[in-house]
């Protein structure tokens, strides 16, 4: 299972915070989504670091991007937490 | 068929007459054969007549024997084979057969003679001058009888083995009988010798003698025992007083026996006797002692029956057995009779239903339904079986037992085929639910070396995992009366799978020691393995340990290797039913790590955790805990702190958590692009809003102090600051060769807003704590603007040394950063005379981008002096 | 940066008036790297 099939498939989608969510919980969807999340902190950690910014900003701002670049179609999650597709 | 009519009975010697004409003598011998009560259907011939089915009917209709292809093979003499033949013991069976008329010299030959009483046998007859020899032949017991129609004597002797008539027993009984037989008088005597009579499997042997004689048609018997006889099984029977027993054909007229059955479980004593002479009827007593066994039948006999009165006994394993209403048996050596009793144990109840006990000398079987009911540790029972038992063991539909609790609903289903003693066998299947979610599996079981032992394979869907989480269980039982155990070695194992969004990997529980099961619960060692579980933003790695538990109590010792943790529980079970809880102790210590940080907002670069406390859990989880961290050192990115240290006492209650430093939480180091040192402060929080009390730190050679801080809130609130240098804060410009140079010490006021991600600052205000410098050091920079700009120079030269008497700021800083500082400074430049100078300046920065980009600054020489590569990842 | 300058007639002493603006333009920073990120990293957006 890779990302853009769990996506096309409503699986998981994306959020504000900047980390990929689980839409509908499978074992699949669940592991892929702690993999990507954990390459995901990683990569803001050394964003952060960089550029004296805090993991969290940097997370933020990378979720505000994911969201306006993911396919149509696929899953967003709302500020108030509600998933809705995009 | 009417009664016979009489005038054929004064006939008999015109019959004679016509047998010398073979035509007419078949004539004859059919008519008289019929009138003696033939029938015959299907009249062939195979080298002589064949009848294919025969009967012979008594005057009453009622069959005496019957059998097929009855052939004629010759005439003179004449010689009759039939392959089978059966008698029926028609009633009354009162009157004594009467002795076989005048009939021609023959010789008939039986394969097989099935009569009442006695096991399927060859017979041979020949009648030779009026005498009568018969040879009876079954397996390997033999016997011959002669009888001599003129005088009326008769005489008999056999040999009978005991295996023939009762399988699984050794030994042979030779017997000898003579006397006289007139019309319907029979009189004579017998006497059999038993000799190494015994049970097939063991050396003990035991001789028997009987001593019969028939008088008139009233006969007696007299047997003796001369040892105990083995029986199998560890059992013997033994006769402290010879056997009586007397009669006419009717049956039974005097009974007396004292027979002794002993074995591992205890004794059973039969005695019988007769209430008068000649009353046919006596009462007698079956009592059962010993470890295993207790309780007495009264008994009651007469001519036809012996019966058990209501009685109930004590059996082993403890069982009890007894019967409500008396049971028949007929004292015949065929017979049946239908029995109704019930067999106990603790509050269940085995009950038999139109269940029938019907016997062929020493072959018996039966044949009903039974039906189980009752409880058991706490769960409803009841189950049927229809089908039969033999010696053989019990034949017919599996079992089916369902099992009912709260929680539980089982169905099994119990093959009997196979259940025999001494093992019992079992192989069950099983299907059901446990709280709603579906269950199935096989419960293998026999009994060994004095206790019941088996294996039970089951799988249950768990009610928590929404998706796989098969919970698989193999373990090995044995146990008898109250103790059961599981073997060490059994083992439940959890399949992967989700419960609600975390996915949890496999778990392993196997028993260490074996678990001892008890009406509270279990009791044993227990070893988990599982590899951890996986959510979207967090991960546990895989967790080993002990649990002792020990019916309500328990402990748990467990690590997580990867991250070193030690996690120690112990638990109370509390309440019962649906109102079950638990409640208990834990305690933790882990050191910090990267690891761990996945699900948090904060890296933990390092750092000692070690915790304590107390829960409950009643379907919600409560805790009282303290905790102690020492060595912190985190980062939120570019923002690093160190020498974190502080004790938090901790409460999770239904409506949510609360957090409360015990004495002060200190930080040494706060790298935030300036460094704060030695920050200490007390905190109270729920996690959502948090309450910091004196509040201190140091900040640019100076202090910071808040006596009290909340976070978030809309509120500015005031934090103090003193002494700080301005040589420091000279310094933020993080320029090598500043143009700028300033010391001295100022302080004040600086009212803050702190709300979820930003900072405010309002009408702060600050002075000069003592006499400040300024100095403008003359750079390239500062010289090009004197030279274009007259006043520009005028004031910069103004600027180049300043002592400062009084200074005066006034500092607002928007939410994103942007601070306006209003500063006027008056004090004399040395250099001109102590020029008086008013300096009145404003500066607006971007203070959070100033720290950011210190913080890169920082990072960078970080990264040099750690040689990590820039984006080393994590 | 750009100081600006203003200079009034000197009573007895000189007063003077200092308007200093800092810029900091390292918020493009993130968002480029952030950018770049997500692009070049399909396995991960």
């Amino acid at each position: 299972l890779d990302l853009d099939s769990a996506k096309s498939q409503g699986l998981v989608g994306e959020q504000p915070n900047g980390y990929l969510g689980v839409v509908k919980a499978t074992p699949d969807a669940v592991a892929l989504a702690a993999d990507i999340n954990a390459k995901r902190r990683a990569a803001y950690e050394a964003i952060a670091r960089k550029n004296g910014a805090t993991l969290d900003q940097v997370a933020i701002l990378a979720g505000q991007k994911a969201i306006e670049k993911t396919a149509p179609g696929t899953y967003v999650k709302t500020p108030d937490g509600q998933w809705i597709k995009k | 068929m009417a009664s016979r009519p009489a005038f054929v009975r004064r006939k008999s010697r015109w019959l004679i007459a016509l047998a010398l004409l073979p035509l007419w003598l078949l004539l004859a011998a059919a008519v008289a054969a019929y009138a003696y009560g033939l029938r015959a259907r299907g009249l062939g011939w195979q080298d002589g007549p064949v009848l294919t089915q025969w009967r012979w009917l008594q005057d009453d209709g009622c069959v005496q024997a019957q059998g097929e292809s009855l052939r004629i093979t010759r005439w003179r003499p004449l010689t009759v084979d039939a392959p089978s033949m059966t008698l029926f013991a028609c009633k009354p069976v009162a009157a004594v057969p009467t002795a076989p008329p005048w009939t021609p010299p023959f010789d008939l030959s039986i394969g097989a003679l099935s009569a009442p009483g006695l096991p399927p046998m060859a017979v041979a007859i020949r009648q030779r001058e009026q005498r009568w020899q018969a040879r009876a032949r079954h397996q390997r017991s033999e016997a011959v009888a002669v009888y001599d129609r003129m005088s009326g004597r008769w005489s008999a002797q056999g040999r009978i083995q005991a295996g023939d008539i009762a399988p699984g027993f050794v030994g042979a009984l030779t017997f000898t009988g003579k006397g006289s037989w007139r019309g319907n008088r029979l009189d004579g005597a017998f006497r059999a010798q038993g000799r190494q009579l015994g049970h097939g499997k063991l050396a003990r042997r035991t001789g028997a003698t009987f001593e019969a004689g028939v008088a008139a048609g009233r006969w007696r018997l007299l047997a003796t025992l001369d040892a105990p006889l083995a029986l199998g099984d560890g059992w013997s029977l033994e006769a402290s007083q010879a056997l009586h027993a007397s009669g006419d054909p009717g049956g039974v007229t005097a009974l007396s026996l004292d027979l002794r059955a002993a074995g591992p479980q205890g004794s059973v004593r039969l005695s019988l006797d007769t209430e008068g002479t000649g009353v046919a009827r006596g009462q007698g007593m079956l009592t059962l002692a010993g470890p295993g066994l207790a309780g007495t039948v009264p008994l009651r006999w007469n001519r036809q029956a012996l019966d058990l009165l209501p009685a109930t006994l004590t059996l082993p394993e403890g069982l009890s057995l007894s019967w409500p209403r008396p049971l028949a048996l007929p004292l015949a050596p065929s017979g049946e009779s239908s029995i109704s009793a019930e067999l106990r144990h603790g509050e269940l109840r085995l009950k038999s239903v139109d269940s029938l006990l019907s016997w062929q000398q020493a072959r018996w079987h039966w044949q009903g339904r039974l039906e189980l009911t009752g409880r058991t540790a706490g769960h409803a029972l009841s189950g049927a079986w229809q089908g039969r038992i033999d010696a053989a063991g019990p034949a017919g539909e599996p079992a089916r037992l369902t099992v009912s609790g709260t929680d539980l609903l089982l169905s099994l289903h119990l093959p009997v085929a196979g259940l025999r003693a001494p093992h019992w066998p079992v192989h069950a299947r099983f299907s059901g639910r446990y709280r709603g979610a579906p269950l199935s599996g096989t419960l293998s079981a026999r009994h060994e070396r004095g206790r019941w032992e088996g294996v039970v394979e089951g799988s249950v869907r768990s009610p928590l995992h929404s998706r796989g989480g098969t919970v698989s269980v193999s373990a090995r039982w044995h146990g008898r009366e109250t103790q059961w155990f599981l073997a060490s070695g059994s083992r439940a194992t959890v399949a992967e799978g989700l419960i609600g969004d975390v996915l949890l990997k496999p778990v392993v529980v196997s028993a260490v020691t074996p678990l001892r099961l008890t009406p509270t619960g279990a009791s044993g060692t227990l070893r988990l393995d599982t590899d951890g579980a996986v959510a979207a933003r967090w991960g546990l790695p895989a967790v080993t340990g002990q649990v002792a538990i020990a019916g309500r109590q328990g402990r748990a010792r467990l690590r997580v290797p990867a991250w070193q943790t030690e996690l120690a529980l112990t638990a109370t079970r509390v309440g019962s039913g649906r109102k079950t809880g638990a409640e208990g102790t834990l305690e933790i210590a882990t050191p910090l790590s990267a690891a761990m940080s996945r699900g948090l907002g904060v890296t933990l670069q390092q750092g000692r955790l070690e915790g304590q406390g107390r829960w409950q859990w009643r379907d919600e989880l409560r805790l009282q805990g303290d905790v102690s961290v020492s060595g912190l050192a985190l980062d939120w990115g570019s923002i690093r702190a160190s020498g974190g240290k502080g004790r938090v006492h901790i409460e999770r209650r239904d409506d949510g958590l609360s957090l409360s430093s015990n004495g002060p939480v200190t930080l040494a180091e706060l790298q935030v692009g300036t460094l704060l040192r030695d920050v200490r402060m007390t905190v109270q929080s729920d996690l959502s809003t948090w309450h910091f009390t004196d509040v201190q730190a140091g900040v640019l050679g100076g202090r910071l102090e808040a006596a009290a801080l909340q976070w978030p809130s809309l509120r500015y609130q005031p934090v103090t600051i003193s002494r700080i240098d301005l040589a420091e804060v000279a310094a933020l410009q993080n320029d090598p060769e500043p143009t700028v140079r300033l010391a001295g010490r100022v302080g004040g006021v600086l009212p803050l807003r702190l709300t979820k991600d930003s900072l405010a600052l309002q009408g702060g205000r600050l002075s000069h704590e003592g006499p400040l410098l300024l100095k403008v050091r003359p750079s390239a920079g500062v010289g090009a603007i004197k030279d274009s700009h007259h006043t520009a120079g005028l004031a910069l030269n103004a600027l180049s040394e300043l002592a400062i008497h009084d200074l005066q700021a006034r500092l607002d800083m928007s939410p994103d950063g942007w601070l306006d500082a209003a500063v006027t400074i008056k004090g004399q430049n040395p250099q001109q005379g102590s020029l008086p100078v008013i300096l009145n300046y404003t500066h607006r920065e971007n203070v959070l981008e100033l720290l950011r980009s210190l913080r890169i600054g920082d990072e960078i020489s970080r990264r040099i002096m750690e040689r990590k590569p820039v984006d080393g990842s994590r | 940066c750009t100081p600006r300058v203003a200079l009034e007639a000197p009573k007895e002493p000189i007063t003077i008036n200092l308007n200093v603006k800092i810029d900091h333009e390292i918020r493009l920073k993130v968002e480029k790297d952030v950018e770049q990120l997500i692009s070049q990293d399909s396995a991960l957006f």
